[in-house]
């Protein structure tokens, strides 16, 4: 029994002793996480979109974020990200810059007590200037921006005993990075009652991920242990564009409707990876690869629909945002399972918010509140080796509730708040992942 | 036959624009960047004329704002007032 254990843990080890030298001489794609995806199935890279951030949906706008549901109301700067057929309402020269501060934690449990660490940052949200020119009829205002599309910090750490494998493991990863968009986009009214709106965007960012993992047999004796770094720099790259509309058919009822093509994310990646193995009478080895190459993400058509009711002093708005993540690709290629079973999935989330402007008072309050499924069937339970998945059998999706308010200054300048607190559970027959995060939003805008 | 789902992201991009701009094209049929038939009001208002000897306040207001689109609260509203036309005078562009 023993030695059949000793076998198959030999045999494990010269497998990945075999891809990381495949890997040195640069044969196969890798990915943000270097040497160890180099060896995955389409199917194990799945949980990169997640990693990287390309499932989540930027802040944009302390209002926006405050009320969760934009897409038919939007009127500033910010509309040229969420819905560039708003900027057809901006009349005045307009600049805004969003500061936020966000804190998140990703808790997993393998059953033998949650383990999490928290990421926190600050940094630039969104800066844009909206320029409407001068016309004798309707609207044409063009704009630009820049605005963090990405964020790619993630901060993971768990151990535990791989029965699978027959080891103990531990594992952490710690990844910082942003991706930032530089938008360029124009609105229009079509009619007295319909507005529309296209935007563009090229993509640059850096995301810097380590990872440190450990093991050893569960087998007795177990004299031999294994360490491994890596450390991969990527360059993120890409672009997207969005095609957006605004229907104004009843003074008290509005329309956005938002479509945004599949989004290009490209990776070049440059990775280091150190592999020490010690056996207790001081024999081991040790191993270091350099590796190079770049993977292509392609994030899926995303559709938001929304409706806005301006009652008075009153606003309120409604939003579904859908898309069909069973289209996102790697290098080309779709992700099923081998079973031909997508790994991820069409989500369908929603999102309502309201807000109050007390007459003659240049205040404003709002809420929200989003709910936002996850796109992943799956959680890839082996970090390490990246190769076990494990349908989720529940989950709570994100919800969101989110605070904000406004202020209306010398009439000129507009100051406006958010606060808003995220949280998710997803349960695997082994692994449950919490997900929660506090974001904190703080917009200024001058019109000219 | 061609689907949606077997265009690349760039070919979608790319027709993307090239709609808006066409729309865009036609849709200057609506919004004006250049007075009708009268090309010496285009963007530059002669001195001592107003559009408000030809045109009433109303329909100033009107060429510039989406019929169904309601107004904020004041004070917001004054955020909607276009920056080319003074605040004491609906006239002061065209």
């Amino acid at each position: 029994m023993v030695d059949r254990a000793r076998q198959h843990r030999w045999w494990r080890v010269r497998r990945r002793l075999a891809a990381a030298l495949v890997l040195a001489c640069c044969i196969g794609p890798i990915g943000p996480k270097g040497a160890v995806t180099a060896g995955a199935q389409a199917q194990d890279r799945a949980v990169e979109f997640e990693d990287l951030g390309l499932t989540g949906t930027a802040e944009i706008g302390a209002r926006a974020t405050a009320l969760r549901a934009f897409a038919a109301s939007s009127d500033d700067v910010t509309a040229l990200v969420l819905n560039s057929a708003g900027l057809a309402r901006v009349k005045r020269i307009h600049g805004a810059a969003v500061m936020a501060r966000s804190e998140s934690r990703v808790t997993l449990d393998y059953g033998n007590g949650p383990t999490g660490e928290d990421v926190s940052d600050s940094y630039l949200a969104f800066a844009g200037v909206a320029y409407p020119l001068r016309v004798l009829r309707g609207s044409l205002v063009p704009a630009i921006s820049v605005h963090r599309a990405f964020d790619s910090a993630l901060d993971l750490a768990y151990a535990r005993d791989n029965v699978t494998d027959s080891r103990a493991e531990r594992f952490q990863m710690q990844q910082s990075g942003a991706t930032y968009a530089y938008t360029l986009g124009l609105g229009i009214d079509l009619s007295s009652t319909l507005s529309a709106g296209v935007s563009a965007f090229l993509l640059n960012g850096s995301i810097d991920t380590h990872r440190r993992y450990q093991w050893q047999p569960l087998v007795t004796p177990p004299g031999e242990r294994t360490f491994v770094l890596e450390d991969v720099s990527s360059d993120v790259g890409g672009y997207g564009a969005q095609v957006g509309m605004q229907l104004y058919f009843h003074p008290r009822v509005q329309i956005g409707l938002c479509f945004n093509a599949p989004t290009v994310v490209k990776l070049h990646s440059t990775g280091v990876r150190e592999e020490t193995t010690q056996i207790e009478n001081d024999v081991g080895s040790f191993l270091r690869q350099t590796s190079e190459g770049d993977t292509e993400y392609i994030l899926p058509y995303r559709f938001n629909g929304a409706i806005a009711l301006p009652l008075g002093a009153w606003l309120l708005a409604a939003q579904v945002n859908y898309a069909d993540w069973g289209e996102a690709a790697v290098d080309g290629r779709r992700i099923y399972t081998r079973s031909t079973e997508t790994v991820l999935e069409t989500v369908l989330g929603f999102s309502a918010g309201v807000e109050w402007s007390p007459a003659r008072l240049p205040v404003r309050l709002r809420a929200g509140y989003e709910y936002a499924p996850s796109p992943l069937k799956f959680l890839q339970t082996d970090r390490i080796d990246n190769d076990t998945l494990a349908r989720i059998g529940s989950q709570s999706g994100r919800s969101s509730i989110a605070l904000g308010a406004g202020a209306l200054l010398f009439t000129r300048i507009v100051v406006d708040a958010a606060w808003v607190q995220t949280e998710g559970t997803r349960e695997t027959t082994v692994l449950t992942d919490d997900y929660s995060a506090t974001l904190v939003s703080l917009q200024a805008a001058y019109w000219f | 036959m061609t689907t949606i789902r077997q265009l690349s992201a760039a070919r979608v991009v790319i027709l993307l624009l090239l709609a808006l701009a066409a729309v865009g094209h036609l849709a200057a049929c609506y919004t004006l960047v250049q007075h009708p038939r009268v090309a010496s009001l285009n963007f530059r208002r002669p001195q001592g004329k107003s559009c408000t000897g030809c045109h009433r306040a109303e329909e100033i207001s009107g060429f510039l704002r989406p019929e169904h689109l309601a107004a904020p609260p004041p004070p917001w509203d004054s955020l909607t007032r276009p920056w080319w036309i003074a605040p004491d005078s609906t006239g002061g562009g065209g």
